[in-house]
């Protein structure tokens, strides 16, 4: 038996181990023990670096693509229409991203610290961003829906907080730090939700074009990719004579164009964001709920459980593709709804699994003990419990953000997904119509396939990483 | 054992209702309008009165002006064999018919015997609603088309004050029996008769007298056709997806899993591990897109047809394949495998994964179980160790799984129809959701909830009878 | 009362190796030069700790031992030890079919899983009948209900439609053995049978098992870590450790008086009773492999003439008949004690045993 390592991944990790260690020192190990057999598997490696790339992408998706040039001169003066044309999430997650890198690389400070420190800046940063976008919103004035929206994005953010941050997090975080976290979080949520809010979109990307062609642009730098996702390209028919719309791949367009004639690896970049936040997302509801529902029943068991296990069971028969075909047909089409309902119907695995755990640990000793300690209930079912029974559910939240993401790009193929945002599933569903395309059949259906995969792999890895088999045989 | 088969099944109703409930109220407390698309005969969107009657007729046809929970009682009611009978159930015999047909013979729609139907089924209805009996329905009836006013007459004739659109609706109805005597028609008018029927029978559509046997009932479409119909028309192409599918993946994945067990850490294991992980990422709809771009379609391989369950020359083949005239004929049998081959591939194919880990796993807890160490020490061939003891424990798992199976298969043939275009019931879902098709939709969830359960009382059974240890009482 | 059965042992364990894959690449001994020599209707106690080799050595018996990983490296296992017998380890599968169940049957510690959950008592008895004998189905259930006699169990026509999991530990491993018995093997193995069960019920399966082996004159080889099974039971003990035997005497001589020091240890780790003591004596702290035991020699106060011998390990030690019929594993080093490294072997048995035999 080696000695366990503590865990370095995660901010928080480090910070807090002492005192953890002290109270529950199976976990903290357990996790850290993990986190580094993980990292000797190729297969885990593999699925991990490819969703590292898709944040990347997710992250810089208007850096690579983007019709906009950077900077140009144009009748003597010099200006960006990019950064005028950045969005307000484009603006949040790029902040947001190169100040995590500072935090990451500046490593005199404690784990903790620098995750608040994030936390408090990207609040920052998003509030800076969504004034912006509250004048439109006031403009628009389409109050009837603000409760419902404000939360379900509350809900959002505050399960991927709960599953990024406080199930690794939770022995070792103080109650102060994590009330700190959920109030950064929940302004996190109002202002996500308001910046989110744009002004309608009548860019003229032809504008550039043209210019470029009438010469009176002195000089310019465009990005890599000089085709937003949409940027349907309506001048070049007049202007060079050629119809624009599903043209295979070219050097210009190395993934080609899909129907409208958008750049169809464009889209595909900037939906690597839409794909990485259902999965995401998606998955932390449904973690979140199947936790609580699962916690009590399996805390409680008695009618508590009698009751939970019919929700279960009726949650469990409808089959679910079935129940969001038919929510997002009643209802509309909503990332937001979309990701919420994914996960409102996919909870039910990880709440039976949470019960089966939970049942067999208030039989157990150490349980019986804090009782009789006279611990109070909720420290008893969150300190005591939850981080014994809680790290395989990382297993099915792996499977669970591959699953999600294929029932998104599914939804989308099928035409209830998002008409305007870019989507994978939804470029998939363009090649059904567009044969000679072999760009739009190829690609769209491969990125899915790869995250799946990736995802999947880093699931296996966890299992095998958890299996007690498999550890044992590799640590004696 | 049998107590408890039927206590398993008494325990189904209330997790059915739920799921019903769930559904049904999904779609009631909705933003979207019911029925949100109305459609006519024609396919064609509605305007004006005529979509204003329709609206009105949809309301009444699915008691939509009712209270949500009236509303799901309702459709409960109308689904279940022991209900109270609705008004509309109230039918005429034969016997009676005819003479209601004598009585309306000399009027001016008799020319044709399908019209004079339906002006019996219009007594019939009247009758169900006011409590007039038959012939004296009949006899003002007749009377009154005799006078000059449409209105009038039908006013004299159920004595019941209507709305002033029913009044509309039975005028233009009986204008249409008189003016427009096509065959295509004939539907439209049925679809009148209920609207009046509702009209007429106001808001007591339930007759809470004696709850009784009946035929259960699954409504009508928003296009008017019946939804047991429409079932019965779709659902043998999903159960043969599935029949199909169900045994492929079975065979396949417990092979593959005892291989790969037998052989732990052998190339066998982890290529099988890898390749099935990797087929259970691959989206079934690129899957169905790739198969039908590059194995169906003209510009590639012409191999497998691109949609459809039959050729359209199918009714005209020979059961067999066989040699004809012009050579060989595949025949119906050959020509509809050919159509299921992608469709099925699609669906077992990332079903392996799962299942042959399943099987791999508990092959390999079997193989190292202390019994199957005392079956060595009897002295038994390693054949027999394998197949009785250690394959005999490793289908316990196997037999776990199948409530999860069914249900994931369900939601593979809705992609897999969709994509394929077969007509099957997971299809038939996903247009009754795009046309909010409320009756529609809550068959479908009735079949889906119901093969969800039924699916873990098998399981339950299966196991009951493999694994002698758990008793049921 | 010390007296040679029978001239001709029935099973030879010479030089026996077996090794499994280690952590770091290295193989590691779970058996590393056994010798053990069975004689008909003798107990042959092996005792040691968890990890010791006891049951590695017995299953290599059978051939039970999963190759790959593990792996004979050395030694034979003579069957019916004279010239005509024929190496176990040599055997191809097929011919150790033959002989598992049917010449040499094994009982295991865990009654609760070594029997199949799936399968009737009856059914899994029967296997093993219909596998060996020329019976037919009507004659093996006869069989079986006999067996089920013969261990005590009441009513064993009903018991043989019965599951396992309707038994009780003690009834489940009774089942073992009458499915180890039914076909009348010439040896038994019982790899620690009572070591799952309650004390009261372990009393009555050794007790059993005393019964049934004077009744069908039958070789036991016991494994356990029980050394009151021990004293009771066998004829003659090996002491083993580390995958080697460290002493290998009649049981007398053993507990009156063991030479070697784990095995000193080893007695004196047992608690007596009415005896107070504050900490249990462990055996040798620390010792892991037998390179670990002290230099010493061998000086038994009571021996009167005391062998010269060197460590009571490293690689160089063998078995050295350091007293008459006492073999201890230890390094010679004078010429006079390396004649006494001998193979072990000893036909006593126990005068009650014969008492009843005869």
């Amino acid at each position: 038996m080696t000695e366990p390592r503590p865990a370095e991944s995660r901010g928080g990790v480090s910070a807090g181990a002492t005192p953890a260690a002290a109270s529950t020192p199976l976990r903290s190990s357990a996790l850290g023990r993990v986190g580094l057999w993980m990292l000797g598997q190729w297969g885990a490696r593999i699925g991990m670096g490819w969703v590292l790339a898709l944040l990347l992408m997710a992250v810089f998706a208007p850096v690579v693509a983007s019709s906009h040039p950077y900077v140009w001169k144009v009748d003597g003066r010099v200006g960006s229409p990019w950064v005028e044309h950045l969005t307000a999430a484009d603006v949040v997650l790029l902040g947001s991203f190169l100040v995590a890198v500072v935090l990451v690389l500046w490593r005199r400070a404690s784990g903790a610290w620098r995750l608040q420190a994030w936390l408090w800046i990207t609040a920052a940063i998003t509030a800076t961003a969504a004034a912006r976008a509250l004048p439109v919103l006031w403009a628009q004035r389409e109050l009837g829906q603000l409760p419902l929206v404000f939360l379900m994005t509350a809900a959002m953010l505050l399960s991927l907080l709960f599953v990024l941050v406080v199930v690794p997090w939770w022995s070792s975080a103080s109650v102060r730090a994590w009330s700190g976290t959920a109030a950064v979080g929940l302004v996190l949520c109002g202002a996500f939700w308001a910046a989110d809010v744009r002004p309608p979109a009548n860019i003229v990307y032809s504008a550039y074009r043209e210019a470029t062609a009438a010469e009176k642009v002195e000089w310019q730098l465009l990005p890599p990719l000089a085709y937003s996702p949409s940027d349907y390209q309506r001048d070049r028919m007049s202007a060079e004579g050629v119809d624009p719309r599903v043209l295979p791949p070219s050097l210009r367009h190395p993934f080609g164009t899909d129907e409208s004639g958008a750049d169809v690896l464009s889209r595909m970049i900037h939906a690597s964001r839409i794909a990485l936040a259902i999965g995401l997302i998606a998955t932390g509801i449904a973690v979140l709920i199947g936790i609580v529902v699962g916690g009590l029943m399996g805390y409680f068991a008695g009618w508590v459980d009698l009751l939970g296990m019919r929700i279960v069971e009726v949650f469990s028969a409808i089959p679910v593709i079935f129940l969001l075909i038919m929510i997002v047909a009643f209802y509309g089409r909503n990332l937001y709804l979309m990701m919420v309902i994914i996960g409102i119907t996919g909870w039910v695995g990880y709440a039976t699994f949470i019960r089966a755990e939970f049942l067999k640990l208030r039989k157990m000793d150490f349980v019986q003990a804090a009782h009789a300690c006279g611990t109070p209930l909720r420290s008893v079912l969150f300190r005591h419990m939850l981080p014994n029974g809680v790290t395989p559910v990382l297993v099915l939240a792996s499977f669970g953000i591959a699953q999600a993401i294929l029932i998104e790009s599914t939804l989308s193929f099928l035409g209830l997904g998002l008409v305007e945002e870019p989507s994978w599933g939804q470029l998939l569903n363009q090649s059904r119509s567009a044969a000679g395309q072999w760009g739009l059949t190829i690609f769209p259906g491969l990125a899915i396939f790869l995250t799946v995969f990736a995802y999947n792999l880093v699931g296996e890895a966890l299992r095998d990483a958890l299996d007690p088999r498999v550890a044992s045989s590799d640590d004696s | 054992m049998l107590t408890y088969i039927v206590r398993r099944v008494l325990l189904l109703f209330p997790t059915l209702l739920g799921v019903l409930a769930v559904v049904f109220f999904v779609m009631a407390y909705s933003p979207g309008e019911f029925g949100g698309t109305v459609l006519t005969e024609d396919g064609a969107q509605t305007e004006g009165e005529d979509a204003k009657r329709a609206r009105k007729a949809l309301e009444r046809r699915y008691g939509l002006d009712l209270p949500k929970a009236a509303q799901f009682g309702r459709w409960l009611n109308q689904v279940s064999p022991v209900g109270f009978r609705m008004s509309g159930d109230l039918k005429l015999d034969d016997a009676m018919r005819a003479e209601v047909g004598a009585v309306l013979a000399d009027q001016p729609f008799n020319t044709r015997p399908i019209q004079l139907e339906r002006a019996v089924d219009l007594v019939e209805t009247v009758s169900a609603y006011v409590g007039l009996s038959a012939l004296d329905a009949a006899q003002r009836l007749d009377a009154a088309l005799d006078q000059p006013s449409a209105s009038q007459a039908l006013f004299d004739a159920t004595d019941v004050s209507l709305e002033p659109e029913a009044w509309e609706a039975l005028r233009l109805y009986l204008i249409e029996l008189e003016n427009k005597p096509e065959r295509g028609l004939q539907r439209a008018q049925s679809e009148y008769i209920k609207v009046l029927a509702f009209e007429v029978s106001g808001r007591s559509r339930i007759r809470f007298d004696r709850p009784a046997l009946k035929v259960p009932d699954l409504g009508q479409s928003l296009r008017g056709r019946s939804v047991s119909e429409l079932l019965a028309e779709r659902l043998p192409i999903t159960i043969l997806l599935n029949v199909l599918s169900i045994p492929i993946i079975y065979v396949v994945s417990i092979a593959m899993g005892i291989y790969a067990a037998r052989r732990r850490g052998g190339a066998f294991d982890v290529g099988s591990g890898v390749m099935t992980l990797g087929l259970w990422s691959v989206p079934t709809i690129w899957a169905g897109v790739l198969m039908i771009t590059y194995l169906a379609n003209e510009q590639y391989l012409r191999w497998f047809p691109t949609s459809g369950l039959h050729d359209p020359q199918a009714a005209g083949m020979a059961f067999l394949p066989g040699w004809g005239p012009a050579g060989f004929e595949r025949g119906w049998l050959l020509d509809t495998a050919w159509h299921l081959v992608l469709p099925v591939v699609c669906m077992t194919y990332g079903g392996f994964a799962v299942m042959s880990k399943v099987m791999r796993g508990a092959m390999l807890e079997s193989l190292s179980a202390d019994y199957v160490r005392t079956a060595r020490a009897k002295g038994l061939a390693e054949r027999l160790v394998l197949w009785r003891h250690a394959f005999r424990n490793s289908l316990l798992p196997m037999i776990t799984i199948i409530s999860g199976v069914l249900p994931a298969l369900f939601a593979g043939t809705v992609i897999v129809e969709t994509i394929f275009s077969l007509n099957g019931m997971g299809k038939l879902g996903i247009e009754a959701a795009f046309q909010k098709d409320r009756e529609v939709i809550m068959a479908v969830t009735l079949m889906g909830g119901l093969l969800g359960l039924t699916s873990e009382l098998i399981r339950d059974l299966c196991y009951a009878i493999a694994d002698p240890r758990v008793a049921y009482d | 009362m010390n007296q040679h059965a029978d001239p001709k042992p029935l099973l030879q364990i010479k030089d026996l190796s077996v090794s499994f894959p280690g952590a770091s690449g290295r193989r590691t001994q779970a058996a590393d030069g056994v010798h053990l020599t069975l004689y008909p209707r003798q107990t042959l106690a092996v005792v040691g700790e968890s990890g010791s080799g006891k049951s590695v050595s017995a299953m290599s018996i059978l051939q039970l031992i999963p190759t790959p990983p593990g792996r004979y490296d050395k030694g034979e296992i003579l069957w019916h030890a004279d010239e005509s017998s024929v190496d176990l380890l040599r055997r191809s599968e097929k011919q150790m079919q033959a002989i598992r169940g049917n010449q040499i049957a094994m009982i295991f510690q865990e009654p609760m899983t070594s029997l199949n959950p799936v399968y009737t008592i009856g059914q899994q008895i029967m296997e093993a009948v219909l596998l060996h004998q020329q019976v037919n189905q009507q004659q093996a259930v006869e069989i079986a209900t006999s067996a089920l006699r013969d261990v005590g169990i009441a009513d064993p026509s009903s018991r043989l439609k019965e599951y396992p999991h309707q038994l009780s530990g003690g009834m489940r491993q009774r089942v073992m053995i009458a499915m180890a018995l039914a076909c009348q093997p010439e040896l038994l193995l019982a790899d620690e049978p009572t070591t799952a069960l309650d004390v009261t019920i372990q009393a009555q399966i050794l007790e059993l098992l005393r019964k049934l082996q004077r009744e069908k004159n039958m070789s036991i080889l016991l494994i356990t870590h029980d050394l009151g099974v021990v004293a009771e039971n066998a004829d003659v003990v090996a002491v083993m450790f580390a995958g080697r035997i460290v002493e290998y005497a009649s049981v007398q001589d053993v507990f009156q008086r063991p030479m070697h020091p784990y095995t000193r240890g080893l007695l004196r780790s047992m608690p007596v009773l009415g005896r107070h003591v504050d900490r249990l004596d462990t055996v040798m702290d620390g010792a892991t492999v037998p390179e670990d035991f002290p230099a010493g020699y061998s000086v038994a106060p009571h021996d009167p003439d005391p062998l010269r011998v060197g460590r009571y390990g490293g690689p160089n030690a063998k078995l050295h008949e350091v007293a008459p019929r006492h073999w201890v594993l230890c390094t010679a080093e004078t010429d006079d004690a390396k004649k006494t490294a001998t193979v072990p072997e000893l036909a006593y048995r126990r005068a009650s045993a014969i008492a009843v035999t005869s």
